[in-house]
């Protein structure tokens, strides 16, 4: 494990140049960038909290490939025990960052296709498995952050791949080699891209005859030549130049830090080719990758919740209302909705199920559910803690005026909660709920790991509707 | 009753050879996960280490020789129970709070062995 430390981490994102734009300037040191430190502070917590001995169960786990311990975001799960792991693990995180720490869609990716190639190699007699697993040793043994990279542009929704008027709006091979592929597209919204080492180009969804060429997963390093990241502009993003109150989370930032990545004829070799006009297993690695990257958000999102729970009740603190039932009431429904979530990743994690490959998979619709909570009550819980914090929380002055020879006096005075409380206390608390609880921290969970729309297709497909009627006919006593 | 004094007589407990309680101890330190902890783990085995001073040297599972193995779990789940036997061990202790003194838990590390020779 060639990383270990945070200042490896950042050392072996420093030595690999890769190609950024942040507001249409290029970014010459991805890890001095006021804009990236938060998310690199943010996934550095992965590799961090893996050397500490009271986190090492979670953190950690022991290799089915090599017998190495390895970090666990670079492990197959081969238990249930593994699943309701990888779950703890997420909301210990969040605990620390109150933040995405971006690792957890690489995870999803190479567990969705260690247990998918070997499936393809059964049927298709191809040799994709073995060739994951060298580059699974790899991954395990440098301890890489890996984009987990599904999400095409796709453009005009109610046409297929090939039948759009751009070809390239799905990533896409443009010719084969001897030697390897030649790739073109972009994947879009891709979380934590600006500070990983590699990116697992993977198909965005099921594809049909006439888009072979689409169905291409390949692991491609971030500085191969011809790949371009846009970094995606966020909410309040100015504030994080500041590094002050008014970021909220100046540490580790509010979501995963997300770019459009751009592949402009990239070649890549077959080594690291693991999927190249299979469409018949398409569709199964979509659904495998989403259910895996759904089972998380309950662990994540929960442990988040609990920062924006212990940041409303701080705030109500300060501002004497913590007592008055109503605040209670409101801290309680806030608590069940977290655990709630919580619930539901460990409930699709214990109902999950050993694959032919040997990795464990989650309950799908299960974890659909929990995904499909995420986009409700994390609204609900964000809710809530703009009515307990009040309008204050969107009409605060600027730290600067805080900070102000002249109007830092009444900014003081004016701004007070109760005694005992500085203001800049009372200040800090607030910032902290209002970039927790809105703009892209909201959109990031309606949207992330799949809009609701796609989990509510997944229950079509999953909800035994007709075993339910026919359970209801039985108890109704109707025959015909 | 403390979680740690519940736990005491149901972790395999075995006679062992008599040595002097004088005895440096090797304990080792688990943790559980910490996912969610009800207390904070960290800072209770500070003060436990503290309180031991140099009567207990403290190791990890994968050291050999132990006279006795610290579980600090951070609630009633206790996660390590899922995956590792506790019987393997002559002389576990497993928490799930910090109810006990420190004193009293490194009391009780440190007197295993006089109690085995009832």
């Amino acid at each position: 494990m060639k990383i270990r430390t945070k200042k490896d981490y950042i050392k072996s994102l420093r030595d690999q140049k890769v190609v950024i734009y942040y507001n249409g300037e290029l970014v010459e040191d991805r890890t001095t960038f006021p804009a990236f430190i938060p998310h690199i502070n943010s996934a550095a917590k992965t590799y961090e909290l893996a050397l500490l001995p009271e986190n090492e169960d979670l953190l950690t786990a022991i290799s089915n490939v090599t017998g190495k311990r390895i970090n666990r975001f670079t492990h197959i799960h081969q238990s249930v025990d593994d699943l309701i792991k990888k779950v703890q693990m997420l909301r210990l995180i969040a605990h620390e960052t109150a933040s995405c720490f971006q690792r957890c869609v690489g995870f999803d990716a190479l567990n969705s296709l260690y247990m998918t190639t070997y499936e393809m190699d059964e049927k298709h007699k191809t040799k994709y498995f073995e060739r994951f697993l060298e580059y699974l040793k790899k991954i395990q043994e440098e301890n890489f952050m890996l984009v987990g990279g599904m999400t095409d542009p796709k453009g005009d929704r109610s046409k297929r791949p090939s039948q759009q008027a751009d070809p390239d709006l799905f990533t896409r091979v443009v010719e084969k080699r001897k030697d390897g592929v030649v790739v073109r597209g972009a994947k879009a919204h891709q979380t934590g891209a600006v500070n990983s080492h590699e990116i697992m180009i993977m198909p965005t969804q099921a594809m049909g005859e006439g888009d072979e060429a689409y169905a291409i997963v390949a692991a491609i390093p971030l500085d191969a030549k011809g790949i371009t990241l846009i970094f995606g502009r966020q909410t309040n993003e100015e504030r994080k130049f500041e590094c002050g109150i008014d970021a909220g989370n100046c540490d580790f930032g509010m979501v995963g830090g997300e770019a459009l990545v751009v592949f402009e004829d990239v070649f890549v070799p077959w080594e690291r080719v693991f999927m190249c006009g299979e469409i018949d297993f398409t569709g199964m690695l979509v659904e495998r990758f989403a259910t895996l990257h759904r089972q998380n958000y309950g662990g994540c999102k929960g442990g988040v919740s609990d920062i924006v729970i212990g940041a409303s009740a701080l705030a109500a603190q300060y501002q004497g209302t913590l007592d008055a039932s109503h605040i209670k009431d409101k801290l309680v429904e806030m608590l069940h909705l977290a655990e709630t979530v919580y619930s539901g990743s460990v409930a699709c994690s214990a109902m999950g199920s050993k694959t032919k490959s040997g990795a464990y998979y989650p309950d799908p619709l299960l974890a659909n559910c929990t995904k499909h909570n995420i986009t409700r009550f994390i609204y609900d819980i964000s809710r809530l803690a703009h009515d307990i914090g009040g309008g204050i929380m969107a009409t605060l002055p600027f730290d600067k005026d805080l900070r102000s020879p002249v109007v830092g006096k009444y900014v003081k005075k004016y701004m007070k909660g109760i005694e005992g409380i500085s203001t800049e206390t009372r200040m800090k608390i607030l910032r902290l709920l209002e970039n927790m609880t809105g703009g892209t921290a909201l959109v990031e969970s309606m949207h992330g790991a799949g809009s609701p729309q796609s989990q509510r297709i997944m229950y079509q497909r999953l909800g035994k509707l007709g075993q339910k009627m026919k359970m209801a006919k039985k108890i109704a006593k109707i025959d015909e | 009753m403390s979680a740690a004094g519940r736990q005491w007589p149901h972790c395999g407990r075995e006679k062992s050879d008599k040595r002097s309680s004088t005895a440096i101890k090797r304990v080792a330190l688990k943790y559980c996960g910490g996912c969610n902890p009800v207390f904070d783990r960290v800072t209770y085995v500070e003060k436990i280490k503290s309180a031991a001073g140099p009567d207990i040297e403290w190791v990890t599972l994968d050291d050999e020789g132990l006279d006795a193995v610290l579980f600090v779990t951070g609630c009633e789940t206790a996660c390590p129970l899922r995956s590792i036997d506790f019987s393997q061990y002559k002389h576990a202790l497993l928490i799930k709070d910090d109810n006990v003194s420190s004193q009293d838990l490194v009391k009780i590390l440190l007197e295993s062995e006089e109690t085995n020779e009832d």
